[in-house]
């Protein structure tokens, strides 16, 4: 990982050209191609969790920018919809992972504490958002889930770390926005059961 | 099944129940299966509460710094003291800040870039952003009031602070019905739309830039300062999920279609309560089209009806259906082109549908055609008032005085920049996506500019006639603007960039006017001036263009490779591709011309890619596609180019443009090589005249239209007005570029073909003859590929029967053969041709066999090829050949039998066969061996 964060990763174009070769080979059945598009973004989606779990100003490229940049290498390249649900769901499991890891990482570095706090009184004050513990623990969660039904933990991870929304996940899984807010309701009833039994 | 699992399938099931048979499922339940009861009684708990889950993961930096942590509070920037932070964006923090020189209190909203996002080329961004939003007033438009760059070299800017509500909440919280929220959209619309007429685009519309204020007053803030440029690469620095067009999510520059898209969504949000993904991932979805309004309207969240006067969903739904439907539809249309051209057009359909008239978005393609360009014009009437405007504006403004110590003299912010950001800087010819003007309004401009009394502003002057020498480039008046660059640079103003600005479009005008010397000493000189830091990428590599495009018109092919790629290194680090794109174009005709298509198409295929959608790039992309498809003869496929971009130019640049001139040519020698004679005729007429009108009749854009005149007349078999024209072309082209140049063989080439035709006169023959060989000994020297003359050369040589002739027609015919079998493939039927010239050869030196050979090769590649000119006169040839074999081989029979064949194939396609000339000659053959039994093929 790069020591100085203010250099927000740039897409090169060898970069973009990669990610279509990959492509390519996951059209062909290549089964490393996805593990190395992951490789390649590895870098800005671990870039793009510090930022998130940072307070500071001044700490460098705006998350959205490093989404975008990483979004960029991989939109010219998903060019049909299989592909492109298929790179929306990586990169939604790649940021989970970022941000656990970073997460860990604060937590054994005893750093977490001091960045829960923010003023009140701000007017961009975001609602309230997990803390590292309780997001180790929804990784937890998730993983049980997965053991059972893989297809779940996919929805949470573009719902929850993704963003996405009920309509665009339906779109992305192929799924009526009806099944998308039933499968949710499922999913979490059993994410919070888990995490609250620690 | 593990509990795990057993929980979760239930889980389902049990909501589906009422509530006493789930009591009772659930008592069954912790008898029979005590784990699974225990998980599901928690889940269901889990179920009625909420939860930190609920909310995704922020997308956007949350929560700030506790502000009486940031350093700049307290500080001063200019004469504004910094007195608290108001927010945190993605570009940097907003401070409310007063003014502190004991003048009057001024409240403002400052904002400061990030440290790490400043780069020289953020800089050089902002420098030319600011000035122009400088001169933005409007009532709706948050004022820009002053500006400056810190200590450290961070620019900031102030406006006029804005306490209001954003635009969304507003409406909402004061239950405004539809018709009031588009009243008060159209104030924001208008606001924009001033800006777009004057060439400036906002980059970041959403509610939150929409402020208003009581009673009702609309304010857009932030115009265009949220993106003052893109990072490498070209991801833009900040963008709104949901609200940036997909186009600017993929790295496009946004234009004012992507505010257009911005605003729909504001209006999808303001009449059906629309919430926009707020995640980016989701914003890569938005390339599928949007949902009609009425249809999300149904599915809004609770209160959206009421809150817009509507009993429920569905009645707003009704409401929405139709006319503003087709309305926000047209504003969001992933495909940039299909929207609204600028917010003018969309102010003026809402304001139909207040009215109660029909809207533009309805309409369908006539409206909207119409509508883009008046828009266009609209566009340009603004600027023709700018040129003075900020002319003047540069002398005497305290502000612009304050930043003088710094930088250059204040006239250097005002007209090149300003046009440099309207005429876009992406084409290093002065063409891409400008704005037209008319000549008159460039002449009302030019005579104000003189008439200002400039001559005491050396810098301003020169950038003013740079500009308006640009404007006049991009309507088609090189004589004009060519004179004027030269006025330009020739004046010493003593500032180097706007020198070197100036030096650059007068070298791209003297390349456009085929004086290749001098726009390499211009180019030259300009890029020599340039700092040693390596900074001003953009205009290294237009100097860097036009020197390698002049380069190769010298005939200095390497060294003019190399320059070519050496600007386009550099080129592939600018964000905008439009440059690169331009470089490509170039190297792609250089393979053409060259005679190496693969590579030609490559680089026409990746421009195209490159290239903005539908932008004049993407129209020379398709040019130079259809060029090479010529050359491979895929004539159907280059007619098809031709035409759509003619029509493409004939609209964005005028029917009477050069660019479209030029196009038209090549359309009009498609139709003939696909034998279309009438609209081949009356496609040059027009060509031609637009093209001495733009150039002049010395010129050889004209010159090649005389060579397209050329070639039809010698297709119907005028050989005599084909002589003339092509005399002449060539006369033009010896004397533009002297009689060993690459272009000048071309059309010496074509001269001598054309002289050779069936029914030339002898002294013709020899003459075309003379300049073949001419050609040949030229080509070889210079290492420019002549296979076609060639070719016809060994065909005249065979033709003329001669023995030495034989030999020489042979091995030129080995050369030719080489060539179109590595330029163009073994199938072209170029190849074809020569070979059945080569069995015609064969035959003629007594080699049956091996003419034989060759012909029996050649024929159903000849056959599959037609209808083709070259395929037809191949075969009309081989087919003579075989009889003539056969008979030497005492087969009369066959030989007739042969003959009688091949005239029924032409009987029976004659669609294949169309103006083919071959069936008289067969039949003489036919009666050649009738009556004395042998045939003896003496010329082809």
């Amino acid at each position: 990982m790069p020591a100085n964060d203010s250099a927000a990763g740039s897409p090169s174009g060898e970069t973009r050209e990669s990610v279509t070769l990959l492509l390519g080979q996951v059209r062909e059945g290549e089964p490393q191609a996805w593990d190395r598009i992951y490789a390649l973004l590895y870098q800005d989606l671990h870039q793009l969790a510090r930022m998130q779990l940072r307070r500071h100003r001044g700490a460098g490229a705006s998350p959205t920018s490093l989404v975008s940049d990483a979004w960029l290498k991989l939109a010219d390249a998903a060019s049909n919809a299989e592909n492109r649900a298929h790179l929306v769901g990586l990169m939604a499991r790649a940021m989970r992972y970022a941000i656990l890891d970073e997460s860990k990482r604060r937590l054994a570095g005893k750093r977490g504490a001091q960045e829960q706090h923010f003023a009140l009184d701000e007017i961009d004050v975001a609602s309230p958002e997990m803390d590292v513990e309780e997001l180790l623990q929804l990784d937890q969660a998730l993983k049980r889930l997965a053991a059972i039904e893989p297809r779940l933990e996919t929805l949470v991870g573009l719902r929850y770390f993704g963003g996405l929304d009920d309509r665009e996940i339906g779109l992305l899984l192929g799924i009526s926005e009806r099944t998308v807010r039933r499968d949710w309701r499922s999913a979490r009833s059993f994410l919070i059961t888990c995490m609250d039994d620690g | 099944m593990s509990a795990d699992a057993r929980a979760l399938h239930l889980f389902d099931e049990l909501l589906a129940l009422s509530a006493g048979a789930r009591e009772a499922t659930l008592a069954a339940l912790r008898h029979d299966d005590p784990e699974a009861h225990a998980l599901l009684q928690s889940m269901l708990r889990a179920d009625a509460r909420r939860h930190l889950i609920d909310q995704p993961w922020p997308g956007v930096p949350q929560g700030p710094a506790a502000a009486a942590d940031d350093p700049r509070i307290g500080t001063r920037l200019g004469p504004w003291r910094i007195e608290r932070r108001i927010a945190e964006g993605g570009m940097g923090a907003v401070y409310e800040a007063h003014r502190d020189d004991g003048q009057y209190r001024q409240r403002v909203a400052l904002k400061c870039v990030r440290a790490d996002l400043v780069s020289p080329q953020l800089l050089e961004a902002f420098r030319a952003e600011r000035e122009h939003l400088a001169q933005l007033e409007h009532p709706h438009i948050a004022t820009l009031l002053d500006g400056g760059v810190d200590a450290d070299g961070i620019p900031w800017f102030a406006m006029r602070y804005v306490e209001g509500e954003p635009i969304d909440a507003w409406c909402d919280q004061c239950r405004l019905p539809l018709e009031a929220r588009v009243d008060l959209f159209a104030q924001a619309c208008d606001a924009v739309a001033h800006a777009h007429a004057r060439g400036i685009v906002h980059r970041d519309i959403k509610p939150s830039n929409l402020l208003v204020t009581p009673p009702g007053k609309v304010h857009v803030l932030d115009f265009g300062l949220s993106h003052p440029g893109h990072a490498e690469g070209g991801a833009p620095l900040a963008v709104s999920p949901g609200y940036t067009a997909p186009e600017v999510l993929r790295g496009a520059a946004p234009g004012a279609q992507a505010d257009v898209f911005s605003l729909g969504i504001v209006l999808a949000r303001l009449l059906g309560g629309f919430l926009p993904s707020h995640s980016l991932l989701g914003g890569a979805l938005l390339d599928q089209r949007l949902p009609p309004l009425s249809r999300l309207a149904r599915e809004a969240p609770e209160g959206t009806a009421a809150w817009r006067g509507f009993a429920d969903e569905a009645a707003l739904a009704q409401r929405l259906r139709g006319d503003l439907d087709a309305l926000v539809a047209r504003c969001v249309d992933p495909d940039p082109a299909r929207r609204y051209p600028d917010a003018a057009a969309l102010v003026d359909d809402l304001r139909r549908w207040r009215a109660q008239r029909p809207v533009a978005a309805r309409a369908g393609g006539w409206l909207y055609r119409s509508g883009r360009l008046v828009a266009r014009h609209r566009m340009v009437a603004g600027l023709a008032g700018m040129v003075l405007l900020s002319a003047l504006v540069g002398v005497g403004s305290a502000w612009w005085l304050q930043q003088r110590a710094q930088r250059e003299a204040a006239a250097s912010a005002s007209v090149a920049a300003l046009f440099e950001r309207t005429l876009g800087t992406a084409a290093l010819s002065g063409l891409g996506e400008v704005p037209l003007s008319s000549a008159r309004l460039l002449e009302q401009t030019e005579a104000q500019v003189r008439a200002s009394g400039l001559q005491d502003q050396p810098q301003v002057l020169m950038q003013a006639l740079d500009s308006l020498a640009r404007g006049y480039a991009v309507i088609g008046d090189y004589r004009h603007a060519t004179a004027l660059a030269n006025e330009a640079a020739t004046i010493n103003a003593g500032d180097h960039d706007a020198q070197q600005h100036a030096d650059a479009t007068l070298a791209s005008l003297l390349n456009i006017q085929a004086r290749h010397a001098e726009a390499r000493q211009v180019a030259q000189r300009a890029l020599d001036a340039m700092p040693a830091d390596g900074s001003g990428r953009p205009l290294r590599v237009r100097l860097m263009a036009e020197i390698a495009r002049s380069r190769w018109n010298e005939g200095e092919r390497d060294a003019a490779r190399a320059m070519l790629e050496e600007a386009m290194a550099l080129a592939r680090q600018e964000p905008d591709p439009a440059m690169l794109v331009e470089l490509l174009l170039l190297r792609g005709d250089w393979s053409r011309r060259m005679l190496v298509p693969a590579a030609a198409a490559a680089d026409a295929d990746r421009a195209l890619a490159l290239a903005a959608p539908d932008s004049l790039l993407a129209d020379e992309a398709k040019r130079l596609r259809g060029r090479v498809f010529q050359q491979q003869e895929s004539t159907r496929e280059a007619l098809a180019l031709f035409q759509a971009v003619a029509e493409s130019q004939a609209m964005r640049l005028g029917e009477q443009h050069p660019e479209t001139a030029r196009t038209l040519l090549l359309l009009a020698y498609a139709q003939g090589a696909v034998r279309d004679k009438d609209a081949a005729w009356s496609t040059l007429a027009r060509a031609q005249r637009l093209l001495a009108a733009a150039y002049g009749t010395e010129h050889v854009e004209y010159g090649e239209s005389l060579r397209v005149a050329a070639s039809l007349h010698a297709w119907v078999g005028q050989a005599a007005e084909a002589e003339a024209a092509g005399r002449e072309a060539l006369r033009i082209f010896e004397q533009a570029y002297g009689p060993r140049h690459e272009n000048t063989l071309r059309m010496r080439a074509l001269f001598g073909i054309n002289l050779l035709l069936p029914g030339a006169t002898p002294a013709q023959r020899t003459e075309g003859i003379g300049a073949l060989r001419q050609v040949a000994a030229d080509s070889r020297q210079t290492g420019v590929p002549a296979p076609y003359a060639q070719l016809s050369l060994a065909k005249a040589l065979a033709w003329q029967g001669q023995a030495g002739d034989f030999q020489e027609a042979a091995v030129l015919l080995a050369q030719a053969q080489a060539d179109i079998e590595r330029a163009l493939g073994a199938g072209h039927p170029a190849h074809n041709a020569a070979q059945s010239l080569g069995a015609y050869l064969r035959y003629r030196l007594g080699d049956l066999d091996g003419a034989e050979a060759l012909l029996q090769a050649a024929v159903p590649r000849l056959i599959a090829t037609l209808p083709n000119n070259n395929a037809a006169v191949g075969l009309c040839t081989v087919t003579q050949v075989q009889a003539a074999i056969l008979s030497a081989k005492h087969q009369p029979a066959q030989a007739t039998a042969w003959l009688r064949e091949a005239l029924a194939l032409r009987k029976a396609k004659p669609a294949l066969f169309v103006g083919d000339t071959c069936g008289p000659k067969l039949d003489q053959a036919v009666s050649a061996l009738r009556r004395t039994g042998r045939y003896v093929m003496e010329k082809p």
